[in-house]
């Protein structure tokens, strides 16, 4: 049985075919999220409630767009207002276990580089940088998920990349 | 670099298993059940408000017949009033 035949019987309120769609896509949604988030424990916490939204809106996924990038809509939103929420409880902080990760991997000196550079962003701008450049989203895509305008976007973008740029050079120096 | 980077950093996550079925079963359940509620919930609210408000309106046309058809009257005036008003504005603008 295809995702499509799956989405209209888990539409039509068939619980196993939903599972079924949920069991399927799981893991995608947690590595996008890891890619997103930088942090494997937040990860998880959002793929749990990525899953729920999922579930609540599943009659509200009308086809335009793949299964998939409609559930990374959904987790992106929940990672942006999961943002809003430690902004106002003013707990952002890099988790130190993300960086020991990068630190034992035997990466290329400038890639741990430009991700320690990428991690110490702000959320809102390393953001859209990962969904542009790493997942090839267009930036009307983005501003969607993240509710900004396009130009928004596109500056954060271009001056996200000129600081990783600026920053690598200054290595190398 | 940033796809090596960005691979490297969501690899772990090749080597995990999803939840089983069941567990994932008992979710869905659980969520839609709660949604149900809600919907439920909101609906017998929903409810209760109408009903406050019809029987409040029931009880003025009872004791107070004469007030009561006037406010109607008045109402349905002026409803029609700033409808006309607001069409012919919105005319005039599109009109600009």
């Amino acid at each position: 049985m295809d995702d499509a035949d799956l989405i209209r019987q888990a539409q039509r309120g068939d619980q196993t075919a939903l599972a079924r769609l949920l069991q399927q896509y799981y893991l995608p949604v947690k590595k996008y999220l890891v890619t997103i988030t930088f942090d494997r424990n937040l990860a998880e916490d959002l793929t749990q409630e990525t899953m729920v939204r999922a579930i609540q809106r599943i009659g509200q996924f009308e086809g335009r767009a793949r299964f998939s990038t409609w559930l990374f809509a959904i987790a992106t939103r929940q990672y942006l207002d999961w943002l809003r929420q430690q902004r106002r409880e003013r707990q952002l902080q890099v988790r130190a276990g993300e960086e020991l990760l990068l630190e034992r991997s035997d990466l290329a000196p400038e890639v741990r580089r430009l991700m320690a550079q990428l991690q110490a962003l702000p959320r809102e701008i390393a953001l859209p940088v990962v969904l542009k450049h790493y997942y090839g989203y267009t930036y009307e895509e983005i501003a969607e998920w993240m509710e900004i305008p396009v130009g928004t976007v596109k500056s954060r973008i271009f001056n996200a990349v000129r600081t990783l740029r600026k920053g690598l050079d200054q290595d190398h120096a | 670099m940033l796809h090596e980077g960005l691979d490297r950093l969501s690899a772990p996550v090749d080597e995990e298993s999803p939840p089983d079925l069941g567990a994932l079963l008992m979710l869905v359940h659980n969520v839609q059940q709660a949604q149900r509620q809600e919907l439920l919930r909101d609906l017998m609210r929903f409810l209760a408000v109408a009903a406050l408000i019809l029987s409040g309106g029931l009880w003025a046309m009872l004791q107070f017949p004469l007030y009561y058809l006037v406010t109607q009257g008045v109402l349905a005036v002026g409803l029609t009033i700033g409808a006309a008003v607001w069409q012919t504005e919105g005319r005039w603008i599109s009109r600009e």
